[in-house]
């Protein structure tokens, strides 16, 4: 089994009323649990218990099991892709309009960021239509329902590290006039977007393995925009 | 005028004033160049927009830099624009919006309708909700929260 590092070896679990950008300040100063209220971990996963134990926990609204796969092989099906796949769905337009862009920049993260060359550059350049090889995996499972959006997209790179996360959130967050990247492979905008427009999210990383990002959207007519999570987990 | 397999731009008269009509995506392969050789105000229109990404976003802040000495209109703000606005303070920079789009939906029937917002409103004077023509039982109700929606305003 995988072991990966007890939440009570890593930075503090974070909890309190607090708004996103609070947050994102605490994560950008290293906190990796960080949940905003009682409610937004309804199950206790991040209790005194669960500190002990050594497995990722999983979450209530992680909807794995009934979620619909889909693999993504190319770079130019992606806006297709999220916009088609919610269309069909009856979600609500302010709904479906958050789902589609974080699922944009999901998919986008992880072909331009998440699959690089051996001396850790971007593999692909971010104007360039890809094709994903046979040994590079995009793996998407989405879950829409009448209360929100599950979506859980899995890359085989790795790439994603908590550094990265500290690094956009200083910048987005604290920066304004410095928020967005002028570099080729991306404005530096996405993980900032991401994290906006979701309820709760979780990134599972294994450096130069796999990197997995879940998140769900609550339909904000029935929850609390308060009430939100963050969870890094990093293979040990 | 412009036009792409995503995205187009065409032009149209409202009155005396030219209005440069954006329709489709916004992404990384949007080419804004040409509008750099209009002449008078620009003044676009949102709201045919239907998907802008983090790239867009840049295309679009950096586009603003560069006629960052002419007056700049929004007109018709459509709610994923209006979030893009509220989350990229540079989305805006010196433009002036006009009008925004915000969505209401009915507490019965769930039907959505979106109200025209111009911004002697923003943020006040809204219409917090109104009867559903389509079911007639229910209330339209805004959809979000006005502080947050109209913070761009601020």
């Amino acid at each position: 089994m995988q072991r990966y590092k007890k939440l009570s070896e890593t930075s503090e679990v974070r909890t309190g009323k607090f708004t996103k950008r609070e947050a994102a300040l605490m994560i950008s100063e290293g906190v990796r649990h960080l949940h905003s209220s009682v409610e937004a971990d309804p199950d206790g996963v991040l209790t005194s218990e669960a500190l002990k134990r050594d497995s990722i926990p999983t979450y209530s609204w992680e909807q794995e099991e009934r979620s619909h796969s889909i693999r993504l092989s190319s770079s130019s099906d992606r806006c297709a892709l999220a916009q088609n796949f919610l269309k069909a769905t009856s979600l609500r337009r302010e709904l479906r309009e958050k789902s589609e862009s974080v699922l944009e920049e999901l998919m986008t993260n992880a072909i331009y960021h998440g699959f690089t060359n051996a001396d850790g550059s971007p593999r692909y350049a971010r104007r360039a239509t890809v094709q994903l090889n046979n040994s590079e995996e995009l793996k998407i499972l989405c879950f829409p329902d009448e209360k929100g959006v599950f979506f859980h997209v899995t890359d085989n790179g790795g790439s994603l590290s908590f550094e990265d996360i500290t690094q956009s959130f200083k910048r987005c967050y604290q920066k304004k006039e410095l928020q967005i990247q002028s570099n080729e492979q991306g404005a530096g905008l996405g993980l900032y977007m991401i994290f906006e427009e979701v309820t709760h999210l979780k990134i599972v990383s294994r450096a130069g393995e796999q990197t997995e990002v879940s998140c769900w959207i609550a339909d904000q007519r029935f929850g609390d925009t308060h009430t939100f999570s963050f969870n890094f987990f990093a293979a040990a | 005028m412009i036009h792409n397999d995503k995205f187009q731009i065409e032009q149209m008269m409202r009155g005396e004033h030219r209005v440069l009509l954006l329709k489709g995506i916004i992404d990384e392969d949007t080419n804004l160049d040409q509008l750099l050789s209009l002449n008078g105000p620009l003044i676009f229109s949102f709201q045919a927009v239907t998907s802008i990404n983090s790239c867009g976003v840049r295309t679009w802040v950096n586009f603003m830099k560069q006629v960052a000495n002419r007056p700049v209109y929004y007109d018709g703000c459509p709610p994923l624009i209006v979030r893009q606005m509220n989350m990229v303070p540079s989305f805006v920079g010196h433009a002036k919006v006009l009008s925004v789009f915000a969505s209401y939906i009915c507490d019965s029937c769930e039907k959505e309708k979106m109200l025209h917002i111009p911004n002697k409103s923003f943020g006040k004077n809204i219409q917090e909700s109104f009867p559903c023509e389509a079911c007639g039982n229910g209330e339209m109700e805004f959809d979000g929260q006005p502080q947050q929606y109209f913070a761009f305003a601020k």
